[in-house]
């Protein structure tokens, strides 16, 4: 299947100050206003938190060609694999199996190439000094990140979900709407809790950010069953992939999307709590691998170097 | 936004092209035959572009990332299809056409090296690490620093399709036996697949010059479509009737039938059954000749429009 990616190219518009994005930055509101009360400090990171995300949401519409090619990418690569199911004779849900996991695999590309090398890329353009020394929580800038990628990934996956779904004719059941959006919400959250240590992991390994997202991409379409039903690796298997948010995510859509589906590896309901659990477990790691990130920056100075 | 560095106005662009050109003759005709000198500046330019480009895939890494990054990626793809076939029926990983399926597969990581990785380099060497001035100010034409670039490429390449097919000869026991495989119609038929790769990343290359870094993309696009249409990993038959035709114009649909004779002794497409061997290599010579015309004369036109415009060193940002 053809590479969806390097391919995480950097988002330009975010290679801008956050003092581009409205209502200035942390520092400005401190030296208009003054204080760091908990209230105002509240504040500044919500304020630095929607600036991170202002960039990803504004430039969700700004580069049209980005629309048309992370919705119509996703398709192609999704149209070979509805053809094999469909020389193979496989059940007509396999099509709508396929569909939903391509669209989907748009969040795992942007978890990689849009949160995890976010910081590698940051460092690249000399941004990553900024948020280091701006005085708000790094949480906040890669919540940031995180809401706007989120916003962002959701309407190319939306795009790519409906067009895949009005070419092949799929149909969805809606009797579990609910519990499907639960299920949906509850897994963005783990994923781009998981996407926000990476960013923290992946820029101490300096370029090696780019192999490893890299890495990280056919194998993990592999262990999270983005083109089969994950049970078919085993449950033991499947289970260990469930540390993946994805891989319980999809396989609990799956169910309750599909009439005859049947394939779950565990019921959509105790997929979604596991989901629950994980997204908990990931953005406290998220904050423990950001302070373990900056202490390497005090000690060792080598997060502003480039080029390494 | 645009940001323009130095050279980079219409008239210095093309000025310093052009200055290049009388500096290389003014060198090459003290040393007599410029024509031939040249050709030997793009010897090395080429092999510089091939050492560059394998550096990058492979030596800016942790070794052992690379070697699990090398073996993973790749048994990642092919334990896709397996486990699709798997889910439907246990049986099916002994059906012919799940060979020619693997087989297909395996081959195509050719496109993803040689055809991304060549018109990715553009950006990459633009943008990121800004060496591209450097590079295009070099004794010897572009395309040689582009086809050493490819020819990393393919070596990598070739690395991923050595690791897929072992591993489905050893673990999936598919009919893939060195003995058996037609040799002598093998090789050219791989070679000029290759070409052909290496000719639409030129193609790309060119499309780069002239655009920004958001332009990635289009690379992307390029391949998915001949993962679709080129019959990579089922026939063609299956395709609407409609699209067919657009399939029997590609290289790589004759590229990847031809593979599939060679290695494992027919071929996949009920459609393309009439064409004998000798005539899936004609065609995909034909085919792969004009597509290496085409491509180059896109990537001598969008070069010429570059320099014009004063796009070769610009950082878009974008």
């Amino acid at each position: 299947m053809p590479e969806s990616s390097p391919r995480g190219i950097p988002e330009s518009a975010e290679a801008y100050p956050t003092g581009a994005a409205p209502g200035g930055t942390a520092a400005h509101s401190m030296r208009r206003g003054g204080g760091h009360s908990a209230g105002s400090y509240l504040v500044d990171n919500l304020r630095a938190l929607w600036g991170r995300a202002y960039v990803r949401v504004v430039g969700t519409n700004r580069e049209l060609s980005w629309l048309f090619f992370d919705t119509v990418l996703p398709v192609l690569g999704v149209v070979a694999y509805v053809y094999i199911y469909r020389s193979i004779k496989a059940p007509e849900v396999f099509v709508g199996y396929v569909i939903l996991g391509g669209a989907i695999s748009a969040y795992w590309l942007h978890v990689l190439w849009g949160m995890g090398s976010t910081f590698y890329f940051d460092k690249q353009s000399g941004q990553l000094e900024l948020f280091f020394v701006a005085p708000i929580s790094r949480m906040a800038i890669l919540g940031g990140m995180a809401f706007g990628g989120m916003v962002q990934t959701t309407v190319r996956a939306a795009g790519a979900l409906i067009l895949g779904s009005l070419a092949f004719g799929v149909k969805y059941r809606t009797d579990a709407l609910g519990l499907l959006v639960v299920g949906f919400l509850v897994t963005l959250i783990a994923l781009y809790g998981l996407g926000m240590v990476f960013a923290s992991l992946f820029l101490l390994h300096g370029r090696e950010a780019w192999h490893l997202s890299n890495l990280l991409q056919e194998p993990i379409f592999l262990l999270c069953g983005f083109y089969f039903p994950v049970r078919a690796l085993g449950f033991w298997a499947a289970a260990l992939a469930g540390v993946v948010p994805l891989t319980l995510g999809l396989d609990a859509l799956r169910q309750l999307a599909f009439a005859d589906a049947g394939m779950g590896l565990l019921p959509a309901g105790v997929e979604v709590a596991i989901n629950a659990g994980l997204a908990v477990l990931y953005l406290v790691g998220a904050a423990l691998a950001l302070a373990h990130m900056e202490r390497i920056a005090k000690r060792e100075g080598r997060l502003t170097m480039r080029w390494q | 936004m645009a940001v323009k560095t130095t050279g980079s106005s219409p008239s210095s662009g093309a000025g310093s092209r052009d200055g290049r050109r009388a500096s290389d003759s003014h060198l090459l005709r003290g040393a007599g035959g410029w024509h031939v000198l040249r050709q030997a500046g793009g010897w090395h330019v080429l092999r510089t572009g091939a050492w560059l480009g394998w550096q990058i895939g492979s030596n800016w890494t942790d070794p052992f990332l690379f070697a699990v990054y090398s073996i993973f990626r790749p048994v990642a793809q092919g334990l896709i299809l397996v486990f699709m076939y798997l889910v439907i029926s246990r049986d099916a990983l002994s059906s012919p056409m799940f060979a020619h399926v693997y087989l297909g597969n395996a081959f195509f990581a050719f496109v993803g090296q040689v055809m991304m990785g060549v018109s990715w380099c553009i950006l990459e060497d633009r943008e990121f690490f800004r060496t591209f001035r450097y590079i295009y100010i070099l004794p010897g034409r572009l395309q040689w620093y582009i086809t050493g670039r490819a020819a990393a490429g393919a070596a990598i390449g070739a690395l991923s399709v050595v690791i897929l097919l072992v591993f489905g000869r050893l673990f999936l026991g598919l009919p893939l036996h060195l003995a058996r495989v037609n040799w002598p119609y093998f090789l050219p038929v791989l070679l000029l697949g290759v070409v052909a790769c290496a000719a639409m990343g030129m193609a790309l290359a060119g499309v780069y010059l002239i655009s920004a870094r958001h332009g990635g993309a289009y690379s992307e696009a390029v391949a998915g479509l001949f993962y679709v249409l080129a019959g990579v990993v089922y026939p063609i038959d299956i395709l609407p009737a409609w699209v067919q035709p657009v399939s029997r114009v590609l290289p790589l649909t004759w590229w990847v039938e031809g593979l599939r004779r060679a290695c494992l002794g027919h071929g996949m497409a009920a459609s393309l059954a009439w064409a004998s061997d000798g005539m899936i290599l004609a065609i995909l010579l034909g085919t792969a000749v004009l597509l290496v015309l085409v491509c180059l004369a896109v990537l001598v036109g969008c070069e010429r429009v570059a320099r014009q415009r004063g796009l070769l060193d610009v950082a878009t940002f974008h």
